[in-house]
């Protein structure tokens, strides 16, 4: 263009037209000039632009159809194991009725076994009770301490009975209700009225709160640590010290039931709660079912249970619970320990 | 306030429009000049000295006076503004552009209650973003702060600015006014437009990005650009000066970054501003020389706003030229129309400016207006 606009002034020059007329002649094609200078600068842009813009898209369309067909992928493993885990929960399922078939079996036996036993045995305390009554110095010295140790074996398996009755029946079902624990605590004084008097037992305690608690459940713990106290006292008259604190941290209520007695060794924390264990080699009355009915309890109850033994002697149990409110008690659920 | 604004192509023009001027009774006391890096600035700088003018100046990738845009000669405003009313300090960064940055903030704040700024900065690596982070270092005062990047005729070699005794190739020069007295009014904007999705920075240091949705930052480059018809590779500043990075800042203002330089060892490439990991950024691009008449309406609503001017600077990005072409001619004489009073500018390789909201921010790719007022 600009070789041409230089032709184009030669030949002017040799137009025989005025000066004036060859300088607007000029003008005119300067500026045709300079506006095909910029159509062809916007023409190029335009290419340019538009190869990028295509670029552009076609790199972003191409990411979309890489992100689609990884999300494609994803998907497919995502079903997989997602068919897996349903598999997986089909048998977890399947496990759980199982187990929750074989526990009631479990308990239903232990229940009948207990019950159904019950009944002889009654009959072989009756009939050996009658034996002394009527034979007591007719027979041999040694007839009489036989039968002495048979009647007093038949009430401590009685006794075995009823508390493996009892253990095998905790109710499962988590009923809450608010309770006073003042109030509670007078009706479990009122329930052990009989060995708290001949045993001349104190028991101590300062306001304590209102809780959602399932009542029975917590009074059968707190009267077996009671009775625990009582049964393993030491010279000292028996003191027990009930306490209940809030956690707030973890929200939980903490009781601490105190006793002055003979303090168990903290090394059988894990034997201690254990159905049958007596763990004490001194001789002590007690089957060992106490603890295992408050450890099956408390757990029922989502809490933990545990003591310490006390530096000034006796042993200080320990329970927690779950603080619950009104608008989260949750609905009675069946809870499989 | 008086003020003069003028194009030349040598030296001795300038010299004898100077005399002139002085021989009519015009006696300017500032000047500020940009010019092509084929100038001789040292000259300049002597020139100014003899006639006891203050001088502020920068090379440039193309000068702007009144309507014309040009390439390779002298752009000088000269205004005769009381000597109380306005101070140059010049710095050299011998401790990075972000402490030579705070340092002249901080001489600004000491020198006047309100002050204004026009910054100059030279240095082709260096990160335009540091420089404005340190020019607001320790106050949240936003003060009209406007500028540009020096240039050296699309080289990106050496940059230079300077003063009446002063030259130098890696620092920042300021004129601070008292803007109680000399009222500085002035608009960023660039017009471009998102294109595409978004894209976050994987790794990056100060104003150099290492990858890019974790892929080497040069390779994700060249992956849109380099198709072996560009010219992208290792001086994407060829062709990304049209398509920046628009990049979405903590504050939610959206700035634009250009990538000035590719490096093929460790395929990563340099920005004129810093970016940070994290970062997400769309590509841009500008909706064709249309913008231009969205330009100069944008700055028809800052001459309503701001109807009078004694004198204006102009700071307009070289990426602009490259996009538009010749047409930018029609900008800046668009702008200039609205008032129709001596401006000087130059193409910049980065601009310094308040945005509408106010904030002051370092931009590529805008047009950077500055509206001064004797009040």
């Amino acid at each position: 263009m600009k070789e041409n606009l230089l032709s184009f002034k030669e030949k002017l020059e040799s137009l025989s037209i005025s000066e004036e007329e060859k300088a607007e002649l000029l003008e005119s094609i300067e500026s045709l000039n300079k506006d095909y200078v910029r159509m062809n600068f916007l023409h190029k842009q335009n290419v340019k632009d538009k190869a990028i813009t295509i670029n552009l898209l076609q790199n972003t369309v191409n990411e979309l159809q890489a992100q689609k067909e990884y999300i494609a992928q994803t998907n497919v493993q995502l079903t997989l194991q997602k068919k897996q885990l349903e598999e997986q929960s089909e048998k977890l399922a399947q496990s759980l009725q199982a187990l929750q078939m074989s526990y009631h079996e479990l308990e239903q036996f232990a229940f009948i076994a207990s019950h159904d036993l019950k009944s002889p045995l009654r009959n072989i305390g009756s009939y050996a009770q009658l034996l002394k009554k009527r034979y007591a110095n007719k027979l041999s010295e040694d007839a009489d301490t036989f039968l002495d140790f048979i009647v007093k074996n038949t009430q401590m398996m009685n006794s075995i009975i009823t508390h493996l009755l009892e253990y095998s029946t905790i109710d499962r079902k988590r009923e809450l209700s608010l309770v006073d624990l003042n109030r509670l605590m007078e009706l479990i004084r009122f329930n052990l009225r009989e060995i708290i008097e001949k045993n001349n037992v104190t028991i101590e305690f300062n306001q304590l709160p209102q809780l959602w608690i399932q009542k029975s459940g917590i009074t059968q713990v707190i009267q077996h640590l009671i009775e625990n106290a009582i049964k393993f006292r030491s010279t000292k008259l028996p003191l027990v010290r009930i306490e209940v604190k809030e956690r707030e941290k973890d929200k939980l209520w903490q009781f601490s039931i105190q006793d002055n007695g003979l303090g168990l060794n903290e090394k059988y924390q894990d034997k201690a709660f254990h159905p049958f264990q007596r763990i004490d080699s001194r001789n002590l009355p007690g089957e060992g079912m106490g603890l295992a009915i408050c450890w099956k309890i408390i757990k029922l109850h989502g809490g933990d249970i545990w003591y310490k033994e006390n530096t000034e002697g006796g042993t200080t149990f320990y329970f927690t619970i779950p603080q619950m409110n009104l608008e989260l008690v949750p609905q009675p659920v069946d809870v499989l320990i | 306030m008086k003020a003069q604004s003028l194009f030349v192509k040598q030296i001795s023009s300038l010299e004898n429009h100077l005399l002139d001027f002085l021989k009519n009774g015009f006696k300017p006391t500032l000047g500020i000049v940009f010019c092509s890096p084929k100038q001789n600035f040292k000259e300049i700088t002597h020139l100014f000295d003899s006639y006891s003018i203050d001088l502020l100046g920068c090379t440039t990738a193309g000068e702007i006076a009144d309507e014309i845009l040009a390439e390779g000669g002298i752009s000088c405003l000269l205004m005769d503004i009381s000597k109380d009313l306005y101070k140059i300090y010049f710095e050299r960064n011998t401790e990075g552009v972000f402490l030579g940055a705070k340092k002249l903030r901080l001489l600004a704040d000491s020198t006047f209650d309100n002050p204004a700024m026009i910054v100059c900065s030279a240095g082709v690596l260096n990160d335009g973003e540091q420089i404005v982070a340190g020019l607001k270092y320790g106050t949240e005062k936003e003060i009209p702060i406007f500028g540009g990047l020096a240039g050296d005729d699309s080289m990106i070699l050496n940059t230079y600015i300077f003063s009446r005794k002063d030259i130098s190739n890696d620092g920042i020069a300021t004129i601070v006014f008292d803007n109680d007295k000399i009222e500085l009014k002035g608009l960023a904007t660039s017009g471009w437009e998102p294109l595409g999705g978004f894209n976050t920075v994987t790794k990056a240091k100060d104003n150099v990005i290492y990858s890019i949705n974790d892929e080497p930052a040069l390779d994700f480059f060249n992956r849109f650009f380099g198709d072996g018809e560009q010219e992208g590779a290792d001086n994407p500043s060829l062709i990304s000066a049209q398509y920046p990075f628009q990049v979405v800042k903590d504050n939610q203002n959206e700035v634009l970054r250009m990538p000035i330089k590719g490096d093929l060892t460790d395929k990563s490439l340099r920005l004129v501003g810093s970016i940070k990991e994290g970062d997400k950024f769309r590509f841009s691009i500008s909706p064709s020389v249309n913008v231009i008449n969205k330009t100069i309406k944008e700055f028809e609503v800052l001459k309503n706003l701001n109807p009078e001017a004694d004198a204006l600077l102009l700071f307009s990005c070289i990426g602009r030229y490259s996009a538009f072409g010749p047409f930018l001619e029609d900008e800046v004489k668009g702008i200039y129309d609205h008032w129709k009073k001596p401006m000087v500018g130059f193409l910049t390789y980065g601009e310094i400016g308040n945005l509408r909201n106010g904030i002051c921010e370092f931009h590529n790719e805008t047009c950077s207006l500055v509206v001064i007022k004797e009040r």
